[in-house]
C-alpha cells in the first residue's frame, strides 16, 4: 500500500470515529455504541502492548534473556500468586502478594511524606519572609517589597485557613475558628472555580482540535486540496 | 551465586529456577490455615519495613549522595514491583474479556459490540507489538491504522465530548445562589478570560507596567493561580497526606479491618 493511500485511510478512520462519538450529542444510537466499544477493546489492547513494550520487555525479557540475570524468573512464580485469586482452595496466596504490595506502598508513603510534604512546608513558609522581589523583577508588575511580603503572608493565610476548614478532629466552636474556617472555605471556593475554569478551557482546547482535524485535516486538504 | 550466566549455563540456571519455582510454589499450597494470616502480616511488614529502614538508618558519604546499606537496592525493588504490577494487568484483561466472551458465547443482547470490543483488542496487541519484532510493512501499517488513525482519534474526540457536557454542569454550578457559588463564578471566568484573547482584549486598555498593571484580567488569572489556587490545594493535598500516612500505618501493621481484610484464609 502507498504511503498517500495509508495517510489517507488514517485520516478517513479518525473522521469516522470522530463523527462516531459525536453521534452521542444527538441520542443514543448504535453508531456511538459501535465506536465505543471498539475505543474499549483499542484502549485494553494498547495497556497489554505498553506494558509488553514499555515494561516487561526492557525491565524484565531483556535483563533476564539478554543480559543473563536468571534469578528475574521468580518474577512469574510471583506474578501467579495474583491469579491464585480465582482458586477456590488457594486464593490466600493472592493476598501474600497483595501484601507485598500494601507493605512496600504503606512504606513508600512514609519516605515520600517525610521526603516531599516537610520541605514543601518550609519552602512556602520561608518565602513569607524571605522571598521579597525586587520592583524591578520581571512579572513583579510594580509591586512593592511591601505589596510581595502581604502576597506571600496571604499564602500561608490561605494554607493555614483552608487546613482549619479540614480539620475535624474537635468541633470548630467559639468566633476564631469558625471564622478562619469560613475564610478557608472561601478561598476553597476560589481554588475550585480557578481548577473548574482550567478545565473547561482543557476540554475546549481539545474540542478545537477536533474541529481543526475536521476542517482542516479532512475538508480543506483531503477534500478540497488546500494546503 | 546470583551472578550473571550466558549460553548453555543460562538456560540451565532458568531451568533449575523453574524447578525451584514449582517447589516453593507447592510447598505454598501447603501451609497450614492457622500460619498462613501470619505468613501474609509478615510479608507486609517486611516490605514496609524495608522502605522505612532505608529512610531512617544513618547515611554516610559525600554531600548529595549519602547512602546507607539499603539505598542500592532500592531501585531494583522499585523495577521488580513493577514488573509485578505489569504481569497484575493480565487480572484485568482475564476479567473483561471473560465477560464480553460469555456475551458472544450466550448470544445475549450486545454480542456484536462486544465482538468488536474483543477483535479490537486483539488487532492493537498484534498491530503494537508486532511492529517492534516484525519488519513486513502490513504489521506498520496495520498499527497506523490501529493507533494514529482509530486510538488517537476516539481518545481525544471521548475526552473533548465533555466540554458539551460541562456546560450544562457550569449552568448549575454558576446559578448564583450564596456567596461560595458567587465567588466560584467570578473565579472561574477570571481564569477562563485571562487565559482567551478575546478575554485578554477587555483590560488590554490598562498599561502593562506600574501597578495598575494587576488590574489586567490575564494578571488577575495568573494571580489567583499562584497565590489562591496554590495555597488551597496544598493544604488539601497536606490532608490527603496525613490521611495516606495514617492508613499507610495501619496497612503496614496490618491493623486495617474490614470485608477484605478478616475474611477466613
Amino acid at each position: 500500500m502507498k504511503e498517500e493511500t495509508v495517510k489517507l485511510i488514517v485520516i478517513l478512520l479518525g473522521v469516522a470515529s470522530t463523527l462516531g462519538i459525536y453521534s452521542i450529542l444527538y441520542k443514543e444510537n448504535k453508531v456511538f455504541r459501535f465506536f465505543e466499544h471498539m475505543y474499549l477493546g483499542l484502549a485494553a489492547g494498547y495497556s497489554i502492548s505498553a506494558a509488553w513494550n514499555d515494561i516487561l520487555r526492557p525491565q524484565w525479557w531483556t535483563l533476564m534473556m539478554i543480559e543473563g540475570r536468571w534469578w528475574m524468573l521468580f518474577a512469574i512464580p510471583a506474578a501467579m500468586m495474583f491469579y491464585m485469586i480465582y482458586s477456590k482452595q488457594n486464593s490466600w496466596m493472592s493476598r501474600l502478594i497483595f501484601g507485598l504490595f500494601l507493605g512496600a506502598t504503606a512504606g513508600q508513603t512514609f519516605q515520600s511524606f517525610a521526603a516531599d510534604y516537610f520541605p514543601k512546608f518550609r519552602t512556602a513558609a520561608s518565602k513569607a519572609v524571605m522571598d521579597l522581589p525586587e520592583v524591578s523583577q520581571p512579572g513583579a508588575y510594580g509591586l512593592t517589597p511591601f505589596s510581595a511580603a502581604l502576597n506571600n503572608v496571604l499564602f500561608m493565610v490561605i494554607l493555614a485557613s483552608v487546613m482549619t476548614y479540614f480539620f475535624f478532629s474537635f468541633e470548630q466552636k467559639g468566633k476564631v475558628i469558625p471564622t478562619v474556617s469560613k475564610f478557608g472555605r472561601y478561598t476553597l471556593m476560589v481554588a475550585f472555580g480557578a481548577l473548574f475554569g482550567s478545565t473547561i478551557m482543557a476540554r475546549m482546547s481539545l474540542l478545537i482540535g477536533r474541529m481543526y482535524f475536521l476542517i482542516h485535516d479532512f475538508v480543506q486538504v483531503q477534500l478540497l486540496h488546500m494546503q | 551465586m546470583f551472578q550473571a550466566q550466558h549460553g548453555a549455563a543460562l538456560y540451565t540456571h532458568l531451568a533449575g529456577a523453574a524447578v525451584v519455582s514449582v517447589i516453593l510454589f507447592f510447598a505454598l499450597t501447603l501451609v497450614p490455615t492457622k500460619l498462613r494470616r501470619p505468613l501474609i502480616m509478615g510479608v507486609t511488614f517486611a516490605a514496609g519495613l524495608f522502605y522505612a529502614l532505608e529512610f531512617f538508618w544513618p547515611v554516610s558519604g559525600p554531600e548529595g549522595d549519602q547512602k546507607n546499606f539499603l539505598t542500592a537496592y532500592i531501585k531494583p525493588f522499585s523495577d521488580i514491583t513493577t514488573v509485578l504490577q505489569s504481569f497484575a494487568l493480565g487480572l484485568g484483561v482475564y476479567s473483561l474479556v471473560s465477560i464480553h466472551m460469555r456475551k458472544i458465547a450466550r448470544s445475549q443482547s450486545g454480542w456484536a459490540y462486544s465482538l468488536v470490543l474483543v477483535v479490537c483488542m486483539v488487532v492493537m496487541v498484534i498491530a503494537h507489538i508486532g511492529k517492534e519484532y516484525i519488519k513486513a510493512p502490513w504489521v506498520h501499517q496495520l498499527n497506523e491504522f490501529a493507533y494514529s488513525g482509530l486510538m488517537k482519534s476516539l481518545d481525544a474526540t471521548m475526552f473533548s465530548i465533555i466540554a458539551f457536557y460541562i456546560v450544562s454542569a457550569a449552568y448549575r454550578a454558576f446559578r448564583i445562589r450564596s456567596t461560595e457559588a458567587t465567588i466560584l463564578l467570578v473565579s472561574a471566568a477570571i481564569i477562563m478570560l485571562g487565559q482567551v484573547a478575546i478575554g485578554q482584549a477587555i483590560t488590554n486598555g490598562i498599561p502593562n507596567e506600574g501597578l495598575t498593571a494587576n488590574l489586567r484580567v490575564e494578571n488577575l488569572a495568573n494571580w489567583i493561580l499562584k497565590k489562591v489556587n496554590s495555597p488551597a490545594i496544598m493544604a488539601i493535598d497536606f490532608g490527603l497526606g496525613v490521611g495516606g500516612l495514617a492508613t499507610a500505618l495501619r496497612l503496614w501493621l496490618s491493623l486495617e479491618r474490614g470485608s477484605y481484610f478478616e475474611e477466613e484464609l
